[in-house]
């Protein structure tokens, strides 16, 4: 573990310095719209975002407030009715926005990888999990022996018995293990990017420390970058090194894990992490956020998160606030986030 | 004399062994427990530990295969008639997801109306201002009475089954996993709401739960069960505060915390979740195979729950 540590801090020290090579992941003004009957829904609306190399970033928030439907449109994965979305995408040097479909297949599942809640639902129930991870590893490369790759990878996420196992069905499995074919077949062709979308959220807590033990393993072995999109802020203290706080369609805030956790400066994310109920401290009584996420459709004028705001004023309800610095590396989104302004 | 009395509950369901042989096998495995009136008491446990089971048993919709439930001194088995009205008004349940458990086709004010009308407790004419007081309580605007479920939020509908199961004033509430399906700053407005009505109705509380921080927030005593037994029980302080058997310190050593950073070092290995050998029949230690400190003997003798001093039992060979 103290040699993940260190990888950890050094990349902290990294991102803080000009020494980095350009982020592999790079997205700019991203918009997502859709048509509804009240009119266009704007589900993400201007989101900044960028990840280097061998990097875990998380993205947090509430349901609805964008942070699936920015990880899918890193792969323009993103359907729906009337969908418009703008902006810039650039993922390992590929602009993904002005594509061609045949280009970006490529690079699905090769450059860029995905995860997702349930895996039961990502599976197919009438197929071999041997011959689903196989199908990823035939599209992808050029293996002689794709079986002998289909049993090492279930053996790297640490499946029992991969030799027997491969013809298996996916209801022969436990949700744990289901979640370990999701990864094998995430993996099947090295991606540089995994994105996992509340990989855990369906698995119990000893499951879950399993499931992360094993991704931070593999990240550090096979040098992968991992964009971990959860609402869970315990995982991203332990699993992540920067981490983006979404609400609305809009970042809030980002910066380093330590920094945003340790010294949040946006009133939604100091909400957020006062209704964390705590397992290692006695907390008298959690604050919560009194009201409930903005319908995409009806915002809020000014700051999106002025109704549900503790520090309102006048000016929340009429400017919405620009990303301001805080320290290097530390944004937000807030009037008044200096507490003497 | 305690509200709810449970000695011994087995509940058995039709499965098949590890060589595929249809038998019976037990969620519940033996479980007793009491709940004082007015005490908030958390059950803990993975899928599959029998936490949700339980729950159901205790409130009599789950057959007992042995052991008793008593309620107020009352055997559940043996009741009828009067006793059994009033102990399905004194007893009420929340359940997890509040769409599956509200009729999409009942405006809100009439699902709660509904119980007031079966149970005979308010007069027709004054259902209506009843059930309007009942949203108030739960934080909900009382217009909302004649809107459908489907016109809410997760949350407003989590608050709308709570306020039915107010509607019959019970001494206990059972609450099966009410917040694992909300967002983190509705389940704290929701685990506020619980335990203020607990503490000001002076109504007993049995949250079941997977998550320790939720129960560690709300209830005074716990229960950790694995493989439908209870492997710790006792005052929430000390159990989550010194775990004693090897499975409460993988769970809490498991939970994410804030103040975690990068790293966990000490996380005990052995997290794979495994049945004992020739499970259902498996006599030892139903934890044997994932405990970091087994011993053979483990697999042989099944530990009984110990007492460790007045409010802390554990069942573990080692403690």
């Amino acid at each position: 573990m103290s040699r993940l540590q260190a990888a950890r801090k050094s990349l902290m020290t990294d991102c803080l310095s000009d020494m980095r090579p350009s982020p592999i992941v790079e997205v700019h003004e991203l918009r997502i719209r859709f048509a509804s009957d009240d009119g266009a829904v704007k589900a993400v609306d201007g989101v900044d975002l960028t990840i280097h190399e061998n990097e875990t970033v998380a993205l947090v928030g509430e349901s609805g407030c964008g942070k699936s439907l920015t990880a899918l449109a890193l792969a323009r994965l993103v359907t729906g009715p009337g969908l418009e979305i703008s902006g810039h995408i650039r993922i390992d040097g590929n602009d993904i926005l002005n594509m061609s479909d045949s280009a970006l297949r490529a690079l699905r599942g090769a450059t860029l990888s995905y995860i997702f809640q349930d895996p039961a639902a990502s599976l197919n129930p009438v197929k071999r999990v041997g011959d689903q991870i196989a199908e990823m590893i035939r599209l992808h490369r050029k293996v002689s022996d794709v079986t002998a790759e289909v049993i090492r990878l279930m053996g790297l996420v640490g499946l029992p018995q991969p030799e027997r196992r491969w013809r298996d069905y996916p209801h022969q499995f436990s949700g744990g293990m289901q979640q370990r074919v999701m990864i094998a077949m995430a993996l099947a062709c090295h991606p540089k990017i995994l994105v996992a979308d509340e990989p855990t959220t369906a698995l119990d807590v000893t499951i879950q420390a399993q499931i992360f033990d094993l991704l931070r393993d593999l990240q550090v072995q096979m040098k992968m970058t991992v964009l971990l999109i959860t609402h869970n802020l315990g995982l991203v203290a332990r699993n992540a090194s920067r981490v983006y706080v979404m609400y609305a369609g809009r970042v809030m805030e980002s910066g380093l894990v330590e920094g945003v956790l340790r010294n949040p400066a946006h009133p939604y994310t100091k909400g957020l992490l006062a209704a964390v109920p705590r397992l290692n401290r006695a907390v008298e009584r959690m604050t919560g956020i009194d009201g409930t996420v903005p319908h995409p459709g009806r915002m809020p004028s000014g700051c999106r998160f002025h109704p549900r705001c503790t520090m309102v004023s006048e000016r929340c309800r009429v400017t919405e606030p620009e990303l301001e610095i805080v320290e290097e590396g530390h944004e937000v989104r807030c009037h008044y986030w200096k507490p003497n302004r | 004399m305690s509200l709810l009395e449970a000695k011994s509950v087995t509940v058995r369901f039709q499965g098949h062994d590890d060589a595929g042989r249809r038998c019976l096998w037990a969620a519940v495995d033996g479980v007793s427990l009491s709940v004082a009136e007015g005490e908030r008491v958390g059950i803990i446990g993975e899928s599959g530990s029998g936490k949700t089971t339980l729950g159901k048993a205790l409130l009599g919709l789950e057959p007992l295969a042995g052991g008793e439930v008593s309620f107020r001194g009352h055997s559940l088995s043996g009741m009828g008639g009067a006793v059994l009205e009033s102990f399905r008004r004194g007893a009420q349940m929340i359940f997890q997801d509040p769409m599956g458990s509200l009729n999409p086709r009942l405006t809100v004010g009439s699902a709660i109306e509904e119980v007031l009308a079966v149970h005979r407790l308010v007069p027709r004419l004054e259902r209506k201002n009843r059930v309007r007081e009942l949203l108030h309580q739960v934080g909900l605007d009382s217009d909302y009475a004649g809107r459908y479920p489907h016109e809410f939020s997760g949350g407003q509908r989590q608050r709308i089954g709570i306020a039915r199961g107010l509607a019959l004033d019970p001494a206990l509430l059972v609450a099966d996993e009410p917040v694992s399906a909300l967002d983190v700053s509705v389940q704290a407005q929701i685990l506020n709401l619980i335990r203020d009505l607990s503490v000001q109705r002076g109504m007993a509380l049995l949250l079941v739960a997977h998550d320790l921080a939720v129960v560690n927030y709300v209830c005074q005593r716990v229960l950790i069960m694995y493989k439908g037994r209870v492997v710790e029980e006792g005052l929430t302080a000390d159990v989550f505060g010194s775990p004693r058997h090897p499975y409460t310190q993988l769970l809490k050593s498991a939970v994410p915390d804030l103040d975690d950073s990068g790293g966990l070092g000490a996380l005990p290995r052995r997290l794979e979740k495994t049945n004992p050998p020739n499970y259902p029949n498996f006599i030892g230690c139903p934890f044997a195979p994932r405990c970091h400190c087994v011993t053979q003997y483990c697999f042989t003798e099944r530990p009984e729950l110990k007492q460790l001093n007045t409010n802390h039992r554990v069942s573990c060979h080692f403690v």
